[in-house]
Formats: structure tokens, C-alpha cells, sequence
């Protein structure tokens, strides 16, 4: 693999999982606050996660094998926090009915 | 949960458990100092050559960590159990008796690391000196010693459940996780001339300690501080660790594979460690939203300022230091040029941090506030903030500039230069590289400064008529 | 039939969640029994896996083995070539040409290597120099030391040696004497027989195959 080619590959895959950490961050914090507007801003780290993981899919620098399983973790972080967020409150409430 | 004591009083495990906070935080101040020595001995080679040489600098860095990051733990479990058990730890005495060996053995140790620093190439050297395998260079008599310490402590918590006729779920974890923790360092006390083999093993100890059953401990740790900072109720934490559990077992102990690329080790390996490290930071993402709803729900207010910051600080610290820095080098096709460059002590500073001092912390602000002040509504004080931004500042500092010098080594040493001797000298002396190593040490002068702070704040919290003041104008 | 390393993988998954959901039928999944069944059962499987693996791959680093060479493997010709196929480098072991100016029995040869581990352990080569690419980072991977350029380039005519093992071993036991870069490796008192042995020890580790670590070494062809 090329030089330029390690870089990009470590650059991106420092984008994809650092904006799903940080989409995952505002939308809980909007949904905490109850501010729409910090979950629509959550939205664009959701983006950028997802051009993270076109930035490793699309050149041909992988084998198909890692670029389903990137592709398949990027839809997945896509997810987690709205999976998540229901997951923390669904629980912490049946808990506290107790 | 069960509190059987009156306020103010101790048990005598949790007095235990302040000596190995104190003995903890001596190392921790012996990590940092050592770190600075070698930190420096990048922009001055002559410093202190052939007196006392960057490797046993860097040696003393790392076991120190080793060391006061364990005690921490067992400093962590020796405070919570009897709470957690509601009675007095069993075999006390013979708990004291092992700390008492353990801090002795540790200053022999670094005294012989210091003073001899290095034998001949034979059996005595490798018995008595150092076993010169990084991570675990303790001689072999001081990893007996230390698999016997661990075998009390476990004898300490099962021997105090029984009795206590009262197994929860935390407990059963632990008890679980202190016999991987001891079975598996005796996987670091064979010799063998075959080097793959050798190192085969070695990561059962480094891996499976750090990113198994260290993981599981603090979790167990951090599950008892959750019930008492945060009233969270039992089935819940329980839940969140036997999640955290099969979670981390469940993709850490074939994420072993890893360390596997490039050892000699078999090619599916390259697969197996590939896949199960790039799906690890997924559940590291979904902790940061858990994290965020516990501080919001309580309105980042509760009677531990401290310890709560330093709770949050560990959700986010794991998902940085393991997740991001962790995913970037994974994949087999990048970490053929990353491997071995400065980014593996970047993520390492980074991850460490994040998981572990942050989770001791939050045990020993929230021993103090029991210690000192159990009256007080409300436990603070002014410094401890500046400790906590101080050391996060600095901790990311110096994992940036040696991301940026290894991003430099990954490029100019191994994708261009073919990884030779003179391609390292090559990396070494590149602008990037070196302003690197410049910027590292500046924050690594930060990262002391805010120990320091840290110290005083650890001293004086809860004490004198600041916190009295304090206390009476809390609210909440 | 094969079975490869994604068939394990996903073979260890699947039977995780199906042997937990089974255990566990009759509860919620939000309730601390099915993540409990959830935590035993994948700390099972895979330490189960994991064990497997081990013997699997023991036996495959075992030295004489097709991965890690036998110790005699000092009395030949060491190189790498390119694998197309495979696309990375693998060491090639050429002809017998002796190693100090002789030719190494097995028991000799053992002997000579594991007293250059045993060297190698007591100076904490570790904690400056990687080996296989783990280690510390203040000095150059030791990996295919042996096959570095810079012996004949600089150490050879700089030491007055005529062969590269004597060479070698003359550097190692006066690194003080003969610097390369700014940053000098302390003289750690090797005797010429320590250093000899790890000469052999580091001849040895070069025709390991590492799955192509480092990537192109010195540019091989």
C-alpha cells in the first residue's frame, strides 16, 4: 500500500468512529435537554461519520471483505444512539416503577 | 444497600484501603516523574547516558503504572466490599500482611532497577534482576510474590462473601475476575528461547490483564461507586455490568488476535483480531450515551462533585483513547505500517487514562468525602477542578504530538523507507517527528503540574473551614 | 472441510446468542438474568475458541516449524522475496554458508540462541528497540536486524571487520564507540560471547515469517 494510502485510510477511520462518538454525544444531549436543535446538530456528526466510512469504502484500497464490514459498522453507529437512548430510558423507567 | 456502620466510622479493610490510595498516588507521581526523564531523553540523548539510560526510564514508567494502577484496584475493592457485604472483611490481618510484602517487594525492586539495572544473559539475571520483557519485567521471585498477593486478595473476597452468606451480583463478577486476573500472569512466568512463543503467551498477560480483566474489575469498581454516588438502584448497575461483561469478554478475548498479526503467529489471525477490533468501539459510542444520561439525569449535581466528573471523564476517556485511537490503527492493512510506531504509545497514554486513573480517582474522592466529611451535603473544593482540566488537558496533548509523530514514522519509516535503520534515523530527525517529541515533553511538564495539584486537592479536600463554608452554603 | 477463520467468527456469535436467548427463555431481555446467561455464556465460547486456537497455533510456531525456522537456520543464507500472491514479503533460507566461520550442530546452534534470548532478556532490549514490531520506540525494530543494510554500509568499514556476524558483534559490544545517530545505544558490557549470541538470536528472529512485517524491508524484491 502506497504511503498516501495509509494515510487516508487512518484519517478517515479517525473521523468515522471520533463523529459517531461525538453524534451520539449531542443526541443524548438533546434528547436530555428536550432541544430539537442540538439533535438536528447531532445529525451533521452523523454525516461526517458516514463520509468516514465512504473515505475508507470507496477507494480500492481495502479487500471487499473489510469494506462490507466498515460499511456495516457505519450503518450500525447510524443507530446507536436513538437504539441506545430508548434502551437508557426504557430501562431506567421500568426500574424506578418498581 | 447495606451500611451497617454509624456515620464517620470505618471498617478496618476500608482503613486498608486508604494505604493503598496514598501508596497508589506515590507511584502514580514516580510514573509521571520517570516518563519526564524519558520524555526528555528524546531531545537530549546525552541526558544522564549510560547512567541512568532511557530504558530503564521507561522501564520504571511503565511498571509504576502496572503497579499503582493494581493497587488502586485493590485499594477500590477493599473499600467497597465491606459496604457491599455489610461486615468486615475476613482475614484482615493477613491483608495487611500482604500489603505490607507488596509495598516491600516494590521498593526492591526499583531499588535493584535503578541501582543494577541490568545482569548477565543467564538464569540469575531473569530471577533477580529483570526479566526484560516489557510490560512485565518484574524478576520471577517478585511474580511469585505477586501471584501470592492476588491469591489473598481473592481468598479476602470469597472468604468474606461466605461468611457473609451474601453472594451479589457484583461479587460474583469479581470473584470470577480475580481468579482470570491471577490464573492468567502465570502465562508471563515461563522462559522460552523461541521469541513467537514467547510473545504468544506474554500478550495473555498484557491483553487479556488490560483489556479483559482490568476492564471487568473497574466495571465492578465503578458498579459499587455508581449505587453509592448516584443511588442508582442494584438491578440496574447488575444489569450494566453483566452487559459490560459479555460485552467485553465476548469481543476482548478473541480481540487478542490483534497482537497476533505479526509475531509468526498463523494468517487467521490477521482476520479473526481485525474483525473483533473494528466492531469494538460500538459499544464504547452506545457507553457515551449512557454516560450522558446518568449526568443529566442528575443534573451533573450530587454530593461528590469530583468523583462524578472524574465518573464522566471515564466513559468519555474509553471511548477516546480505546475507541477512536484504537480503531485507527486496527485494521491489518494500516497497522502493517503503524505497528510498533508512536502512535502505540499514543493510543496506550490515551486509553490507560481514560479507563483506569479516571475510575480511581472517582473511588478515592469518594473514600475521602467518607473519610473526612460524611456530614457534609455536599463534597468540593476549588482545586479540584483545575487537577481535572489540567490532567485531561495534558494527557491529550501529549497523545497529539505523538500522534503526529507517528503518523510521521507510519509514513516516512514504513510505507516509504522500508523500515530499515537508516529510514528510522530518517523518521526520527523529520521536523514533524521531533516538534512532536518537543510538544510531548511540554505537556508532559503540564501533566506533573496538574499531579501536583491533584495531590494538594487530594490532601486538603474536606478539611479546614474552606469546606466548612462551603458546606453550609451547599444546596441541592 | 475447511473451516476458516469468518465461519468461526460468526459460528462463536451465532452460537453466543442462541445458547443465551435459550437459557434465558422466559425472561425480559432488559432483566440482569439474560445479560448474566449473556456474560457466562460468551466468556465461555470464547475462551473456548481461544484455546483452540492456541494449540492450533503453538503447534504452528513451534521452531523447525514452516513459520518459525528451526535454530540451525544461522548456518544459512537468510533473505526475502516477494510473494505476489500473497502479496507481502517471506524469508527465503538460502544455502549453508556458515555462521562465525563454522558450521552449527542443532545442540550447538540451541544453545548459542537461547543464550542470545537469555542476553537479550537481561539487557531490556525491549524497553528501547521493538522486536516484531512490540516493545519501546526509542530505538530501531529489530525484527530483519539482520538483514539491514546499514551493517555493510557503515558498521563493516567502520569496526574493520571483514563479515557481517563479526561485525555485528564487535557494534554490540562498543555501541558507544561507534555511533550511527544522535541518540547512541549505551554500552550494556556484552561479552564477545553474549554478543555473538545475539547476533545468532537476531540472525534467527530475521527468518521468521511474520505475515510481511515490516512491509517491504529495505525495499525487497
Amino acid at each position: 500500500m502506497t504511503s498516501e494510502a495509509v494515510r487516508d485510510l487512518m484519517l478517515y477511520g479517525m473521523l468515522m468512529v471520533s463523529a459517531a462518538g461525538f453524534y451520539a454525544m449531542f443526541y443524548a444531549l438533546g434528547r436530555m435537554w428536550e432541544k430539537p436543535s442540538v439533535v438536528a446538530f447531532s445529525y451533521v456528526f452523523a454525516l461526517l461519520q458516514a463520509v468516514g466510512a465512504l473515505g475508507m469504502i470507496l477507494p480500492p484500497y481495502l479487500d471487499p471483505f473489510w469494506r462490507y464490514l466498515i460499511g456495516f459498522s457505519s450503518l450500525v453507529y447510524l443507530f446507536v444512539p436513538q437504539g441506545m437512548w430508548w434502551v437508557v430510558t426504557t430501562f431506567h423507567e421500568k426500574e424506578h416503577a418498581h | 444497600m447495606t451500611q451497617a456502620l454509624p456515620q464517620g466510622k470505618l471498617y478496618e479493610s476500608q482503613k486498608l484501603a486508604l494505604w493503598y490510595f496514598w501508596v497508589a498516588l506515590a507511584l502514580f507521581g514516580a510514573q509521571v516523574l520517570f516518563g519526564l526523564l524519558a520524555a526528555w531523553q528524546y531531545l537530549d540523548p546525552g541526558f544522564l547516558y549510560g547512567k541512568l539510560n532511557f530504558m530503564t526510564n521507561r522501564m520504571l514508567h511503565v511498571n509504576a503504572m502496572i503497579v499503582w494502577l493494581l493497587l488502586g484496584f485493590m485499594g477500590g475493592v477493599y473499600w467497597f466490599l465491606p459496604m457491599e457485604l455489610g461486615r468486615e472483611v475476613v482475614g484482615i490481618r493477613l491483608a495487611k500482611a500482604a500489603f505490607f510484602t507488596l509495598v516491600g517487594a516494590v521498593a526492591v525492586v526499583v531499588l535493584v532497577y535503578l541501582l543494577v539495572q541490568y545482569g548477565p544473559g543467564n538464569a540469575f539475571t531473569l530471577w533477580f534482576i529483570t526479566e526484560g520483557r516489557e510490560y512485565i519485567e518484574a524478576p520471577r521471585w517478585a511474580d511469585i510474590g505477586i501471584v501470592a498477593v492476588m491469591a489473598i486478595f481473592l481468598y479476602n473476597v470469597v472468604a468474606t462473601a461466605l461468611k457473609a452468606q451474601r453472594i451479589t451480583g457484583v461479587v460474583a463478577v469479581l470473584m470470577f475476575d480475580l481468579v482470570a486476573l491471577a490464573g492468567l500472569y502465570t502465562a508471563g512466568m515461563h522462559y522460552t528461547p523461541n521469541i513467537s512463543m514467547d510473545q504468544y503467551f506474554w500478550w495473555w498477560v498484557v491483553h487479556l490483564w488490560v483489556e479483559a480483566t482490568w476492564e471487568v474489575l473497574t466495571g465492578a469498581i465503578m458498579a459499587m461507586a455508581l449505587m453509592h454516588l448516584l443511588g442508582t438502584p442494584r438491578r440496574i448497575v447488575e444489569t450494566w455490568l453483566y452487559l459490560e461483561v459479555a460485552l467485553v469478554f465476548g469481543t476482548g478475548i478473541l480481540g487478542l488476535g490483534h497482537h497476533y498479526f505479526w509475531i509468526g503467529t498463523p494468517e487467521y489471525w490477521l482476520g479473526l483480531g481485525g474483525f473483533f477490533s473494528a466492531l469494538e468501539p460500538i459499544p464504547l459510542v452506545a457507553m457515551v450515551v449512557h454516560a450522558v444520561y446518568d449526568a443529566g439525569v442528575h443534573r451533573m449535581q450530587t454530593v461528590n462533585q469530583p468523583a462524578l466528573f472524574w465518573a464522566i471523564a471515564q466513559a468519555f476517556g474509553n471511548f477516546i483513547g480505546a475507541g477512536v485511537w484504537g480503531f485507527m490503527q486496527t485494521l491489518p492493512q494500516i497497522n502493517l505500517y503503524s505497528h510498533g510506531t508512536q502512535l502505540a504509545p499514543a493510543h496506550g497514554h490515551l486509553a490507560f487514562f481514560g479507563a483506569y486513573v479516571t475510575a480511581i480517582l472517582t473511588v478515592i474522592y469518594m473514600a475521602l468525602h467518607q473519610v473526612r466529611r460524611p456530614d457534609l451535603p455536599r463534597f468540593d473544593s476549588r482545586l479540584w477542578k483545575w487537577a481535572f482540566v489540567l490532567m485531561v488537558v495534558g494527557i491529550f496533548g501529549m497523545s497529539a504530538a505523538m500522534t503526529v509523530a507517528g503518523f510521521t514514522q507510519t509514513m516516512v519509516e514504513r510505507a516509504i523507507g522500508g523500515s530499515t535503520w537508516q529510514a528510522y534515523i530518517e523518521a526520527q530527525t523529520h521536523p514533524w517527528f521531533q516538534n512532536g517529541m518537543v510538544w510531548r515533553f511540554v505537556f508532559g511538564v503540564f501533566f506533573f503540574v496538574s499531579y501536583l495539584v491533584l495531590l494538594w486537592d487530594l490532601a486538603t479536600i474536606g478539611r479546614g473551614r474552606a469546606a466548612e463554608a462551603k458546606g453550609v452554603g451547599a444546596h441541592d | 472441510m475447511e473451516i476458516g477463520w469468518i465461519e468461526t467468527t460468526i459460528g462463536a456469535l451465532f452460537a453466543t446468542v442462541v445458547l443465551t436467548l435459550w437459557l434465558s427463555r422466559g425472561s425480559g431481555w432488559l432483566e440482569p438474568r439474560f445479560w448474566r446467561n449473556a456474560a457466562v455464556v460468551s466468556s465461555l465460547i470464547m475462551s473456548g475458541i481461544l484455546v483452540y486456537l492456541t494449540v492450533d497455533s503453538v503447534n504452528q510456531i513451534r521452531e523447525g516449524s514452516a513459520r518459525v525456522p528451526a535454530y540451525t537456520v544461522i548456518n544459512h543464507e537468510i533473505g526475502l522475496k516477494r510473494d505476489y500472491e500473497k502479496r507481502r514479503d517471506v524469508p527465503v533460507i538460502g544455502e549453508e554458508v556458515g555462521f562465525f566461520g563454522k558450521v552449527w550442530s542443532e545442540a550447538e546452534a540451541y544453545a548459542l540462541v537461547n543464550k542470545g534470548k537469555m542476553t537479550l532478556q537481561s539487557r531490556n532490549c525491549m524497553d528501547c528497540h521493538t522486536l516484531l514490531g512490540n516493545g519501546a520506540y526509542f530505538a530501531p525494530d529489530l525484527t530483519r536486524a539482520w538483514l539491514d543494510p546499514k551493517w555493510e554500509a557503515m558498521v563493516m568499514p567502520m569496526t574493520g571487520k571483514a563479515t557481517r556476524e563479526e561485525a555485528m558483534a564487535e557494534w554490540l559490544q562498543h555501541p558507544d564507540r561507534y555511533p550511527t545517530f544522535a541518540r547512541r545505544m549505551p554500552n550494556l558490557r556484552l561479552t564477545e560471547e553474549e554478543a555473538k549470541a545475539l547476533v545468532a538470536f537476531l540472525k534467527w528472529m530475521s527468518a521468521i515469517d511474520t505475515n510481511g512485517f515490516p512491509d517491504r524491508f529495505a525495499a525487497a524484491e
